[in-house]
Order: structure tokens, then C-alpha cells, then sequence
């Protein structure tokens, strides 16, 4: 039997993983190369988008999709453990979520039932472990008494972040960043849909489709984001009314923030390159480094590589059809 | 536009797919996957869900073969996953209820994850917690059997 029951195609798991973006960057890179050259592996995309198509006129979509973004948040059922006493205790007896996202303070009764619920170690079952536990206990609350009472009782003013009922696939040792890389995703929404959707590395779209960018990162980094078409062409998609890179604060943002961008008509694959610096840059700078990377990869799309780059560089393909 | 919508969309997307892989029958995947995202939802009430594609594999398979069972289905597999079959056709099955009694209901998830997914060992050991080693092993003891009782 051999390991690999498909040297070269990629096998529908495969496919699957690159759908949802769980690829590394390596991985993806490979699957899509192997894709544009493969009419067997192009053929079942296509008959992939045929059935994604069909599964989005199913009434059955929407119901399903509309019951998972109306979920409350997870709620831990899991006891607490000594070591996340801390926090464990700050979400059960302090304060409640709510699902819209603001804590609640308990009533009296709940609050002790929740302090009952959290010393309900087997260790405090033992009554004759007691009066040893009573004097740890005790000695404790003397030696935590303000950052404890602080943390459980005092801090709630904050609102908690509301948890997706997904977790984001944890990224391979591959894409693992150091430091805090950005995240840059692609967003479409094409005549006639219902509404937009994620784009994946290698989308097909058609001209006229709307295009819109999200970047998430946790410190202030200059941004922009420029596109680069087979013909070597270099073109600045954001900040759309300027040469200089754009400032973002940490946190998430949609690109353009309140519009969208439509696609032209020029066919075939393109490049989107989102560039992040510590330090100002401008287009022309960032332009001409593109060009030669271009040359460098004998002007293959699929082959570009822009890390010897002074920015943070990542790629991101296209088809335009 | 929200980024969860998408993720959940991408989510439905890719179990839709699957699910038309293992059952060859539109509306069977849809009585799949209403039923794979509905203990997925009840899951996900209660805690936060780490890998949900292993999951969403994990309950995909057990539904799907459960209405392979109930409508007396083949399960089908393309190629070169063919070993287990007599001929080595281009498209080979096996009649679900009947290779479960005869070998178990682990080796039919074993054998929808290596020859309808085309998973490496590695990615199915993955999903099964154990070594490549072992997934290896376990699946061509279960080559040897399936050989076996097709023979009879």
C-alpha cells in the first residue's frame, strides 16, 4: 500500500484544508502552483464550486449558517483548576456574560452557589483534611486579600471579548510568526450573491466582483497594499488615495474602511502583496523592489518570493476570469 | 462583513463537500450535514471547539455512514484506493452494512479517511490521536481482512 495515494494531485483533504485556509504558507504555495498546471486538480475545483454553488441555494445554508452566528458564547463546564484559580474564579463569581458581550454581576444566592461550585475539590470533601485547609485557606485570603478581592470582585468595568464559536485553526510552525505579524484577509462579494465571502488563495473572480481587505495586528504598523499582475505591472490598491504607506493602529481593520473595490477586466492571474513596516515607506520605493523580486522569479507569479524585502511581505493570488 | 460568518460559511462549505463524497446523493448530504452542524452547534455551546475540521470530519463520518447503513448505500471510492476491492476497478464499493458487521465500525471511518479522503497516515493519525505507525498497521490488517471476506 503506498503512503501516498496521489504523488502529485492533491487529495480531497487536501483540497479541503486549502478551502478553509489551513494551509501553511509553504503547503499553499506548492497546492497552488500544482493547481494552475493540473487539469485534473482544475477540473475538481470546478466541480467543487459547482456543489459550493448548489449548497448556497439550499434554504438549508442560510438556516444553518443563521443558527451558528445566533450561538451564545462556549461557557467553561469544566471545574477549575488550583493553578487558573485566579481567572476561573473572576469569570464564575464575579460577574456573568451575557451574550451581547457586557458581565452582569451575580445575585447573592448565585454568587455563593458559584464560591460552592468552585470549592468543590474532592480535597474538600475529606472532612478530616478540614482544619488543615481552613488554616491554608486562611493564610491565603491574608496573603492574596487585594489583588484577589481586586480581581474577583472590583474589576468587571471592562467588557469581555465576545469568543467566536469557532477557534481560528491554530497555524502551522510554518506560518507560526515571530513576533506579531499581521493578518491580512481578502473578502468578495460577487453580483448576485446573498452576501461576501472569504477568498482563498488562487480564487477565481470575475470582473465587476466588489473586493474588500481585512488586516488584524496588535501594534501600530505602517500599511499598504499594492497589486502585481503577470505582465510585471505594480499598482497601489490601498491607501488608494496616496503614495505613502498608510498608519494603522493595532486592532482590525476593513480596507477600504467604508467602500469596496471593483475588479477590472483584465484577465488572468494577479498578485496581491500586502506590505506592513515599523517605518514609513512610499510606493515608488516599494514599487521598484517589487519589479526586480518580479524579474528575479522569471516573471512567474507562482514563483515570486519577496522576503530579502525591508518590509513584511505577504502574497496573495488571484484568477481573474 | 463578519469574519465568523465566513469562517462558519467555509465550515459548511467543506462538510457539504464531504459529505457528497462519502454519500453520492445530494439530498442525503443535506440530512447529513443538518445533523453533523446540529451536534456541532450543541458542542459549541458548551465549550470552544479546538480543531473543528477534525471534529466536523470526526461526526461527518459517523452520520455519514449511518445513512449508508439505513438506506442500504455503497460506499464509493475512486481509483487508486482500490486495494481492498477484488478488481482493481477504476471506482470501487462496498455495500456498508454488511462490511460493518464484518469488520467493525472503527475500520469503515478508517477506511472512508484513507480511500474516499485520501488521507496520509500521518493526517488520519491525526485525527485518531495515535502514530503513523499504528494507523499503518491497523490499516493493512483491515486490507487483509476486507481481501478475505470478499473472497468468501
Amino acid at each position: 500500500m503506498k503512503q501516498q495515494l496521489s504523488t502529485s494531485c492533491l487529495s480531497p483533504y487536501l483540497l479541503d484544508r486549502l478551502h478553509l485556509g489551513e494551509m501553511s504558507v509553504k503547503e499553499q504555495r506548492s497546492a497552488t502552483r500544482h493547481l494552475a498546471s493540473c487539469p485534473h486538480c482544475q477540473a475538481q475545483m470546478a466541480m467543487r464550486q459547482a456543489q459550493i454553488e448548489k449548497l448556497h441555494q439550499m434554504p438549508l445554508f442560510d438556516r444553518l449558517l443563521h443558527e451558528g452566528l445566533a450561538l451564545p458564547s462556549p461557557a467553561s463546564s469544566k471545574k477549575p483548576q488550583l493553578g487558573a484559580l485566579a481567572s476561573s474564579a473572576e469569570r464564575r463569581i464575579g460577574t456573568e456574560e451575557r451574550t451581547d458581550g457586557t458581565k452582569e454581576r451575580r445575585s447573592g444566592t448565585e454568587e455563593k452557589k458559584a464560591w460552592s461550585e468552585l470549592f468543590a475539590f474532592p480535597f474538600f470533601s475529606q472532612r478530616w483534611l478540614w482544619g488543615g485547609s481552613t488554616l491554608v485557606m486562611g493564610m491565603m485570603l491574608l496573603l492574596f486579600r487585594e489583588p484577589l478581592f481586586s480581581a474577583l470582585l472590583l474589576s468587571p468595568q471592562t467588557p469581555p471579548k465576545q469568543r467566536p464559536i469557532l477557534s481560528r485553526p491554530t497555524p502551522e510552525p510554518t506560518q507560526t510568526p515571530k513576533g506579531d505579524m499581521p493578518v491580512f484577509r481578502m473578502l468578495y462579494f460577487s453580483k448576485g450573491a446573498q452576501h461576501s465571502q472569504l477568498a482563498r488563495h488562487g480564487q477565481a473572480l470575475s470582473a465587476g466582483d466588489l473586493i474588500q481587505f481585512t488586516v488584524e495586528h496588535t501594534r501600530a504598523l505602517h500599511t499598504m497594499i499594492l497589486s502585481l499582475n503577470t505582465k510585471g505591472v505594480v499598482s497601489v490598491v490601498i491607501p488608494f488615495e496616496g503614495k505613502e504607506s498608510r498608519l494603522l493602529q493595532a486592532g482590525k481593520h476593513h480596507l477600504p474602511e467604508r467602500s469596496s473595490l471593483e475588479l477590472d477586466e483584465e484577465q488572468g492571474l494577479e498578485a496581491y502583496l500586502f506590505l506592513t513596516s515599523a517605518t514609513p515607506f512610499v510606493f515608488s520605493q516599494a514599487k521598484s523592489l517589487i519589479e526586480k523580486a518580479f524579474v528575479r522569479s522569471e516573471r512567474d507569479l507562482l514563483r515570486l518570493d519577496l522576503q530579502a524585502l525591508p518590509f513584511q511581505a505577504q502574497i496573495f493570488l488571484i484568477q481573474k476570469r | 462583513v463578519s469574519i465568523e460568518r465566513e469562517q462558519l460559511s467555509l465550515y459548511l462549505e467543506v462538510i457539504f463537500l464531504r459529505c457528497l463524497r462519502i454519500l453520492r446523493d445530494d439530498d442525503l448530504a443535506q440530512d447529513a450535514l443538518q445533523e453533523v452542524f446540529a451536534s456541532f452547534y450543541e458542542q459549541a455551546k458548551e465549550k470552544t471547539i479546538e480543531k473543528p475540521l477534525h471534529y466536523l470530519y470526526r461526526s461527518s463520518t459517523n452520520h455519514c455512514l449511518n445513512l449508508l447503513r439505513r438506506h442500504r448505500r455503497m460506499l464509493l471510492w475512486q481509483g487508486e484506493g482500490s486495494e481492498i476491492a477484488i478488481e482493481s476497478s477504476v471506482e470501487s464499493g462496498i455495500l456498508v452494512e454488511e462490511m460493518t458487521q464484518a469488520l467493525g465500525e472503527e475500520a469503515m471511518r478508517l477506511m472512508i479517511y484513507r480511500y474516499v479522503d485520501q488521507m496520509t497516515y500521518e493526517e488520519i493519525g491525526e485525527i485518531f490521536l495515535c502514530s503513523d505507525r499504528a494507523i499503518k498497521k491497523r490499516l493493512d490488517r483491515l486490507q487483509a481482512k476486507a481481501q478475505e471476506y470478499m473472497r468468501l
